[in-house]
């Protein structure tokens, strides 16, 4: 079977629309970082988390009522939709496993008649989110960079250097997405954010490869045609290969639990814009930078 | 074909390899009836779930040095070692207990009651023996002459009003707490340089939730530090009190013995309290010498509060108390939860996988399912042979290197259908479709172990074992997608001289 043929499409001549739309989605997505920000989980902003589940169905405002007769009144309290099962956050960073403590103390003591099972219980001390966050940070740029060396030293610098820009607008229109959907940032989140980097430069690496083959094999073809010819002889593959990680991404996201609802989903959104990026984002710049600056032919 | 008879020998032995890694790990969590015994061997050779798949408690610990005077440098490693005894005791399986950075302690421990172990893990258990002091009345008396003078309305008993008789002792309504320790806070000028007043442990007298006070010498007779065995059994003694509880018994070493003689010797007819964490457990008389080296805790203990307090007291106390920096735990429901739902996921995704390569690529695509399959195996049985531990990220990472393993297929066999359409021979085509395609994969799989590696060093507990999963499952990927399909693809058309590949 052969669904799909090579396409020969134009995609170069269509990257100015491809800027518009990425430049807009990036704007958007540091617009929405910077004034509403990311919604930080225990693991980076500290406090505690108390994941529970009510053997009966029960009203977020009998759990509210509970919480305010130990002051608690300011804590979250999120319903896991269609369960008993309630996620209580504290508003506070000061010690969490007080608070953690004193919620399950009362939460047993005032429904008796339906008790609760203590499905996960999260208390982060501010400064240990605080070493979390620092180590998180030089590792998302030691991994950034290290990737651009590689993809410097096996392809050329241009390729290394319009990689790492692609690797940002992937990330920043995912956190975007994110911050859009309202979920939270954790360090599984930011696994999954690093799992795009990989798969995205993956991606780019499958056409950059066609590229450097093609750049020796096919003489006498333009620089366009060249970035063209590649993409579309790769495009069966990128189709293939995305379709079915998404695929399988979509199983995991509406059968894999909670826990790992919010990895699937980062990885969808990543990987739909991994697989755009490499198209767009890295061969429309190496491209531009072509037409403004032609390398010397070797 | 050069060799093809060798490579296929060796993809025969990646396959035994694979399924006997793999073995153990099956055997454990699919048959049923399984000895302790044999359970304890297989868990040796077989891979381990996290605790966010088993449920367990993840603690981060910090030594409290807040109320110290000296900060002794061995501090961390003297708790950690008392913390490791009292958990080896309490006997929980497979725990994790070791240093993190310079004064943490990293403690992991699955499946346990999380009140309990908590308890069990962090009381300090300093416990002294010190006599009662018989100028009890008399030091109340000066409190309560030395806050009348300052007391603008006028009680004369400011001290004593919130004291009354409970069973032969003197206590107080819980309620009065703070107010009595602001009280001995303003007295101590009064109160002797020697003496100290301590509060036993809540109890409920005559409807109210009260509390004893007493009044003790500061130098203690004994400590904590001369016991030398402790064991807990059900009270035997008379005070109907204790009914139905259980309670410690306690063993001396034998120099701490001679001097336990001595100091009952001295004072038979007063009181000995025995002090723990601050609080006096009981007060009882000394009628007479004792001279075996033998004491009793007794108090309202249920059968696991003095298991754990025996166990405690066995292990030593703590230098310090501990605080909890980090704690992440997983109720025993939700790791069941995760596990039927990350697994029910990946054998749909896995199954979509496989028929799709069959219906897309047919005959080929059977050997790409094979070596995808073989792909798996490998991965579970190197991470079930290296000890590796199986977490919820982990499942996502089997996820994902699965997809690079597919995505290594598609590019293999896209390009020796792009090889065929201009016109090679099936062998030409096979050669060049993996040539050709071998350096996209080996680029973007190695691209990955990086970011695998990045992860593992910078990330902590579930992203480790999702960075783990990654770069052996890459690794695997690499050997897999191009030397087993190349092998096999190559061994059967050689073997059969096809010379028209269904792809």
């Amino acid at each position: 079977m052969e669904l799909i043929k090579n396409p020969n499409l134009p995609f170069m001549s269509w990257r100015k629309y491809g800027y518009i739309f990425s430049g807009s989605l990036v704007i958007i997505a540091l617009f929405l970082i910077s004034v509403k920000g990311p919604r930080l989980g225990v693991d980076f902003a500290g406090g505690a988390l108390v994941w529970v589940k009510f053997e009966k169905p029960i009203d977020v405002g009998d759990i509210r009522s509970a919480l305010t007769k130990i002051g608690q009144e300011q804590a979250s309290i999120q319903r896991l939709s269609g369960t008993n099962e309630f996620v209580i956050r504290s508003v506070t960073k000061t010690d969490p496993d007080a608070f953690a403590s004193s919620v399950l103390e009362q939460l047993k003591k005032d429904f008796t008649d339906n008790p609760i099972d203590l499905r996960a219980k999260e208390t982060v001390e501010p400064k240990i989110s605080q070493e979390l966050t620092r180590n998180t940070i030089i590792g998302v740029f030691v991994a950034l960079f290290l990737m651009g060396i590689y993809i410097w030293f096996r392809f050329d610098f241009r390729f290394g250097a319009a990689s790492v820009i692609s690797i940002f607008h992937d990330v920043l229109i995912t956190i975007g997405a994110l911050i859009l959907t309202g979920r939270e940032f954790t360090i599984v989140v930011v696994g999954a954010l690093l799992t795009i980097v990989g798969y995205s430069i993956n991606d780019t690496i499958v056409i950059s490869d066609r590229v450097r083959e093609n750049r020796k094999k096919v003489r006498g073809i333009s620089f366009v045609d060249l970035i063209n010819n590649s993409i579309n002889e790769t495009f069966s593959r990128t189709i293939l290969t995305g379709s079915f990680v998404i695929i399988t991404l979509f199983l995991l996201l509406f059968l894999g639990g909670p826990v790992i609802a919010d990895f699937a989903f980062t990885l969808i959104v990543g990987l739909i814009f991994g697989t755009y990026s490499s198209t767009f984002v890295v061969c429309a710049l190496v491209t531009e930078w072509e037409l403004k600056l032609p390398q010397k032919k070797k | 074909m050069k060799n093809i008879g060798l490579k296929m020998a060796v993809v025969i032995i990646l396959i035994v390899v694979g399924l006997y890694t793999l073995y153990p790990s099956l055997k454990l969590y699919t048959a049923k009836g399984l000895s302790q015994e044999e359970q304890n061997s297989l868990m040796k050779r077989a891979i381990h779930l996290g605790l966010d798949l088993k449920g367990g408690m993840h603690l981060v610990l910090e030594v409290d040095t807040t109320g110290l005077k000296e900060k002794p440098a061995d501090l961390r490693d003297r708790a950690l070692e008392i913390v490791k005894n009292r958990i080896d005791e309490f006997g929980v399986f497979e725990p994790t207990i070791e240093k993190q950075g310079s004064s943490r302690i990293l403690v992991q421990l699955p499946g346990v009651d999380r009140e309990r172990a908590l308890n069990l893990i962090r009381r300090v258990a300093h416990l002294e023996f010190k006599l009662v002091s018989d100028k009890k009345d008399d030091v109340i008396k000066n409190i309560d002459k030395y806050l009348a003078k300052g007391d603008t309305l006028g009680f004369e008993e400011p001290f004593s009003s919130y004291l009354f008789g409970v069973e032969g002792d003197i206590g107080f309504d819980m309620r009065d707490e703070d107010s009595l320790k602001v009280a001995i806070a303003q007295s101590q000028s009064v109160i002797p340089e020697d003496l100290q007043f301590y509060f036993g442990p809540k109890e409920v007298y005559q409807g109210k939730e009260v509390k004893r006070l007493y009044l003790l010498k500061k130098e203690p007779e004994l400590t904590g530090e001369t016991i030398r065995d402790a064991t807990h059994r059900p009270y035997q003694g008379s005070e109907l009190q204790y009914t139905g509880a259980w309670m410690i018994n306690l063993e001396f070493k034998r120099e701490a013995a001679r001097q336990f003689a001595s100091v009952t010797g001295r004072n038979v007819g007063k009181r000995l309290a025995i002090v723990l964490d601050d609080v006096v457990q009981s007060a009882p008389y000394i009628r007479e010498r004792i001279p075996q080296g033998k004491a009793v805790i007794s108090g309202n203990f249920k059968a696991e509060e003095a298991r754990d307090l025996a166990i405690v007291l066995r292990a030593g106390a703590l230098p310090a108390p501990l605080k909890i920096a980090e704690e992440r735990s997983v109720g025993p429901s939700l790791g069941k939860d995760s596990i039927t739902s990350g697994i029910r996921a990946s054998l749909l995704g896995a199954l979509f996988v496989v028929i799709f390569m069959l219906v897309y690529y047919s005959l080929t695509g059977l050997v790409a399912n094979f070596t995808l399959v073989l792909n798996a195996i490998l991965l579970i049985g190197v991470l079930s042979a290296f000890g590796g531990t199986l977490t919820m990220p982990g499942i996502a990472g089997i996820a994902l290197t699965i997809a690079m393993s597919v995505d290594a297929n598609i590019l293999i066999f896209e390009r020796i259908r792009e090889e065929l359409h201009i016109g090679k021979t099936v062998r030409t085509a096979i050669d060049q479709g993996f040539s050709r395609a071998w350096l996209a994969i080996f680029d973007s799989n190695v691209t990955t172990i990086i970011t695998g590696i990045v992860l593992y060093i910078f990330g902590t507990g579930p992203i480790r074992g999702f960075a783990l999963t990654l770069i052996i499952g890459l690794i695997a990927n690499l050997i897999c997608a191009v030397f087993v399909t190349k092998t096999i693809l190559n061994y059967f058309t050689f073997k059969f001289e096809v010379t028209k590949l269904r792809i």
